[in-house]
């Protein structure tokens, strides 16, 4: 019996002694996560639970000359779900319904698309599941209605996060000059939004929160870092200048079927850019802006550059306007090298003016050689005095620098100097060639080109840039005045007078060069450019177009060329004329942005090209109405509208009386802010309207 | 013996009906917190689990002061029966359960599910309390053995079926009840030398673990005086432990479940998965060590609020308690916890009646075994298996099933005073 017992009393030690001494290591061992280990766990539960949260400075706009928005940001949201924290039978039960809104409200996808997504969403427990992104306050404000969503953060996982969208107004118009930055790993900053990022972006601000159950509660009572708001940017585009520009080089790229072109037009006594135009023919034959061409490409630039061969013998009294050169019939050898005129000649010699109008490569060339093949130093040094070997300077980043050839260097040879003389063997962008026009224009003062006027700050300008002058006198009034003379006569009778009975007298230079692949020349593929100015009188604008590789209608820079710029001349005079007018009732023809919204055969009517006009019906049967997008590139993206009872009108870029004329019937109130052409309409195009609907449209200019 | 009609509540166990009131309440608690948003409503919200728990406790309490005033002799009588019905409801499961994610473990009753599990341990309690209860049952006897051990294998091995590991394995726990009636203390020797040898193998490899063995057995065998009665011994337990050794990596790889296998290595800290199978140990030792000595305050803890920790309202609602009350809320509950089945303990041994005392020893070893394991999950000593911390952890059927468990405890032991003469009682 005591044996038993001694053997119960065990037992029962035994087991309870387990009991005691699994509890004191569990003791133990929370002792060692909340003391030993107290900091590592505490350190990962702050890493999870605080952080600095940032708060975003607006990024200022951009304006043009008469303060009309070029880019602007706008907030946009996007709606997210927890989709682990919506309760299975409520869900369940209402994505059907959330499905149903999502799909009639964006029309972008079936329901049963939309249904299939919610399912997959929560069946991986996404706990961010992405509804729809790129919403504007209304979106937002009609959503939160909606099944699930109005459940709200706790029953219905819903997550609503803001950001700050960059719009351009004018779409693709200055898409390159205005730019854009992207941060992260490659970081990229281009045109003005590249330039001035510091000034633009502002400086984050930056709050440390702590995360509760309530959400994000700030530490402190004040930020750490206080956000400052970008601040804005005026430049000296003048945005109807621009539209202009950009049309007329676009009509001469479609008719000519180049591969790229660019135009640039700046103010001759100030510099200011008032319009810089940069387009390239995507696959699908239409142009838009991918590459700023007019800084960012240097060519070689022919016969522009016999602006300089001229300069230099004239001022140098080494030549007079009628003095004789060699033409020897447009062939001509110097020493192992032929040199040929564009075209055949039937002159033996003739006068330097001659030469010089009809652009002679081997008369320009041969009196070079005559007057500075002794000494070519003269020469280069001075193209130096004209700072062709140094950058304009103009704020946008990449900017190429030009190439001059040094009489020292070892790719220097004898027929060097020849072929730098017509514009060979040298590089130079557009902007950097029109300074050179623009200074003679501007009576021999050479100024820097600019397109930042000033810097803004709510609406003050606190910074303004004014112009520098780079060179005060870049040769005398004499040289100057025969100059002037030269370029009158080459509009008038040699290689520009296609355009010689234009409204408003211009005064230039041709261009034809080859382009180089860096190895040789390529067959058949051309440079086609013009430099000039005008009024010819009294300059108020100078101009440079480069057509890269014409394939259609010619190709010389008389042919391509020069009818761009006299077409944009006129319009930009008629314009100046009428400003104050509609733009639209001047510009005839073949410009787009005369008809954002019309009937169909008005449409037609005004339309010459025959390849646009094929292009509308073709792409607009069965549509009486048009919409034709202010998209400057003018890639006719006519929008056949349906004007179907009861849905609201996709009614961007109409102006005001086209509005109200296709609301008419409609019986919808409009409310309007703004003037000029609507950018942004608070319902979207499609939606039900009924009786009495407010419709609230934000115009613009 | 009928003298006593009127139940006397000097007799019950206030210490116990004490402890279990506190746990309950301060369990109701944290559910609230753990489930607590800024947008969180009443404590009594019926729509909320807090809601629902406090329904839960109403219910439990009704049940507790019925069951104390019920006859005693009924525990006894319907043993069986009681038994057997919470068996049919077990294997009910299988025909009218409710699936949820992918596994049947529960029967719907409205909009509440009721989880036979947890009501299974009573029965099994009760029908070894009555089994073994008999005067002349010894386990030495392999008859009595082997239907003990059925007792409990049967509702296991059918709860097993269900894939609710964690709840099946409660029914281990009984075993510690056979060992205080007397199972000879070898087969604790045999599992715990088998953890041991698990444990090794997964750390040095089954090669080395058998290899080591078997040198280590050599030299004993080669150094031993008395070769002739130790070769069989010595051959049999170095094959067996080579052959168990290498039998782990089948097991691992066929046996358990790629989940279960997982949290296995994570636990010995032989797998980092911290987005997975590792996730929910060490968000909550995140909330566990970040809570310090006196924790971060009632419904100001972050881990637990922001729902980094999963199941923060059932099985992981030690996390909760270690955030915000932190070491101390941490040692009241463990220490109301030891004191609790010491006290059952206590009043085990003070049974003069061996169904009362077997009875009462079921109580210690499930609530021990629940909450080792529970905790110990939570601290990630032991690997992730998904049972409740009783009376704390959010549930109808586990927060009713321990009730009904522990008050029957306290009315069998209000009666030891008025038994003694009615059953023959013996050690």
């Amino acid at each position: 019996m005591a044996n038993v017992k001694k053997s119960i009393l065990i037992r029962i030690f035994i087991s309870y002694g387990g009991i005691v001494l699994l509890a004191s290591f569990i003791i133990w061992n929370i002792l060692k996560i909340q003391f030993a280990e107290g900091k590592k766990w505490k350190s990962i539960n702050d890493s999870l639970t605080i952080k600095y949260k940032v708060i975003n400075a607006v990024r200022g706009n951009i304006y043009s000359d008469n303060s009309t928005l070029l880019a602007t940001s706008v907030p946009i949201y996007e709606i997210r779900l927890d989709l682990t924290v919506v309760n299975s039978d409520t869900f369940k039960k209402y994505k059907y319904q959330l499905a149903q809104k999502l799909s009639e409200k964006f029309a972008d996808k079936p329901l049963s698309k939309y249904l299939i997504e919610l399912n997959k969403a929560k069946r991986n427990n996404n706990r961010y599941f992405l509804i729809k992104n790129k919403l504007s306050y209304l979106d937002i404000k009609e959503m939160k209605k909606w099944p699930i969503i109005n459940k709200g953060r706790f029953k219905g996982g819903l997550i609503i996060e803001e950001e700050n969208y960059r719009v351009m107004p004018f779409k693709n118009l200055l898409t390159r000059t205005l730019g854009y930055t992207i941060d992260g790993k490659q970081k990229l900053k281009v045109g003005i939004e590249g330039a001035y990022n510091t000034e633009l972006a502002g400086v984050t601000g930056r709050r440390l929160v702590k995360k509760t159950a309530g959400g994000f509660i700030p530490i402190n009572d004040e930020n750490e870092v206080e956000p400052t708001d970008g601040k804005d940017i005026y430049t000296t585009i003048d945005i109807n200048i621009q539209d202009i520009v950009n049309n007329s080089l676009l009509n001469g790229l479609i008719k000519h079927k180049a591969h790229h072109g660019c135009a640039i037009l700046m103010e001759v006594k100030t510099g200011e850019i008032k319009a810089i135009a940069n387009l390239t023919v995507k696959n699908d034959g239409t142009y838009s802006e991918t590459f700023n061409y007019a800084i960012g490409e240097s060519f070689e630039p022919g016969s522009t550059f016999k602006l300089v061969s001229a300069l230099a013998l004239i001022e140098k009294n080494k030549i007079k306007l009628d003095d004789s050169v060699l033409i020897n019939y447009g062939e001509f050898k110097i020493l192992d090298k032929v040199m040929y005129d564009a075209e055949e000649s039937r002159f033996k010699k003739q006068s330097f003016e001659f030469a010089f109008e009809h652009s002679s490569n081997v008369g320009i060339s041969t009196a070079i050689q005559k007057y500075f093949a002794e000494n070519p130093k003269e020469f280069i040094d001075y193209l130096k005095k004209l700072n062709i070997q140094n950058r304009t300077g103009i704020e946008l980043p990449g900017e190429a620098k030009p190439f001059v050839k040094d009489f020292k260097s070892k790719t220097w040879s004898k027929i060097s100097l020849p072929w730098i003389s017509i514009g060979y063997e040298i590089k130079l962008t557009p902007l950097q060639i029109l300074n050179l026009y623009n200074a003679v224009a501007n009576n021999g003062v050479m100024v820097k080109p600019f397109i930042v006027k000033a810097i803004g700050e709510k609406g003050e300008k606190i910074k303004i840039f004014n112009t520098q002058i780079i060179n005060q006198k870049i040769t005398d009034d004499e040289t100057l005045k025969k100059i002037k003379h030269l370029l009158k006569n080459v509009v008038l009778t040699g290689t520009a007078s296609v355009i010689k009975n234009s409204n408003i007298k211009i005064s230039g230079k041709t261009g034809t060069a080859r382009i180089s692949d860096g190895k040789g020349y390529k067959e058949n593929e051309y440079y086609s450019s013009f430099a000039g100015f005008f009024p010819e009188e009294n300059p108020e604008y100078s101009v440079i177009v480069v057509v890269n590789n014409p394939k259609e209608n010619g190709y010389y820079g008389g042919i391509v060329a020069a009818p761009i710029v006299k077409d944009l001349a006129e319009k930009i005079y008629g314009y100046k004329i009428n400003s104050g007018k509609n733009l639209n009732d001047f510009i005839t023809a073949n410009s787009i942005k005369t008809l954002d919204f019309a009937a169909k055969k008005d449409v037609l009517k005004k339309f010459n090209n025959k390849y646009l006009k094929k292009k509308i019906i073709e792409e607009t049967t069965n549509a009486d109405w048009l919409y034709i997008p202010s998209d400057s590139t003018g890639n006719i993206n006519a929008k056949p509208i349906k004007d179907v009872k009861n849905l609201m009108p996709d009614l961007t870029g109409m102006c005001l009386k086209d509005v109200l004329f296709i609301l008419e019937n409609k019986k919808v109130k409009v409310q309007v802010t703004g003037k000029g052409k609507v950018f942004w309409q608070s319902i979207k195009p499609g939606v039900n309207i009924g009786k009495g609907t407010i419709l609230i449209l934000k115009m613009q200019v | 013996m009928k003298e006593k009609k009127i139940i006397d509540t000097a007799t019950f166990d206030w210490t116990i009906i004490v402890i279990y009131a506190i746990m309950v309440l301060f369990g109701w608690f944290n559910i609230y917190s753990a489930s607590w948003n800024e947008s969180a409503g009443s404590i009594f919200d019926l729509s909320k689990n807090y809601g629902k728990q406090f329904l839960f406790i109403c219910i439990s309490a009704f049940i507790a002061i019925f069951w104390m005033f019920l006859d005693y002799k009924l525990f006894n009588i319907f043993s069986y029966t009681v038994y057997f019905l919470l068996i049919a409801l077990v294997i009910s499961v299988f025909v009218i359960g409710k699936e949820v994610a992918g596994n049947k473990n529960w029967i719907a009753i409205g909009s509440f599910n009721l989880q036979p599990a947890e009501f299974a341990k009573y029965g099994v309690s009760l029908a070894l309390a009555k089994f073994l209860g008999t005067p002349d049952a010894r386990l030495s006897d392999k008859f009595t053995f082997r239907i003990s051990v059925l007792i409990f294998l049967l509702p296991m091995i059918l709860i097993l079926l269900q894939k609710d590991t964690g709840s099946a394995l409660v029914f281990l726990s009984f075993f510690l009840v056979l060992y205080r009636e007397g199972l000879s203390g070898v087969w604790f020797i045999i599992a715990l030398c088998s953890v041991i040898i698990f444990v090794l193998t997964l750390y040095f490899g089954n090669i080395w673990v058998s290899g080591v063995f078997a040198a280590i057995a050599l030299l004993f065998y080669i150094f031993s005086s008395r070769k002739k009665y130790l070769t069989i011994p010595v051959l049999l337990i170095t094959l067996a432990v080579t052959g168990f050794s290498s039998s782990i990596n089948l097991i691992m790889d066929h046996v358990l479940k790629e989940h279960q296998k997982k949290r296995i290595l994570v636990t010995f800290g032989l797998l980092e998965d911290l987005k997975k199978e590792g996730y929910n140990v060490h968000q909550s030792k995140i909330a566990i060590g970040s809570g310090g000595l006196l924790g971060k305050g009632y419904l100001q803890g972050t881990q637990t609020k922001l729902r980094y920790v999963p199941e923060q309202h059932t099985d992981f609602i030690f996390c909760t308690i270690g955030e915000e009350w932190g070491w101390v809320g941490s040692m009241t509950i463990i220490i109301l916890f030891v004191v609790l089945i010491s006290r059952v303990y206590y009043l085990a041994e003070r049974q003069k009646n061996r169904f009362n005392r077997i009875f009462a020893y079921c109580v210690a070893s499930i609530l021990f075994f629940h909450f080792t394991i529970n905790i110990g999950m939570a601290i990630g000593l032991v690997p992730v298996i998904g049972i409740p911390l009783p009376f704390f952890s959010y549930g109808g059927s586990s927060l009713i099933g321990f009730t009904i468990l522990l008050f029957t405890l306290i009315r069998l032991d209000s009666t030891r005073s008025t038994e003694m003469s009615t059953l023959k009682d013996m050690y």
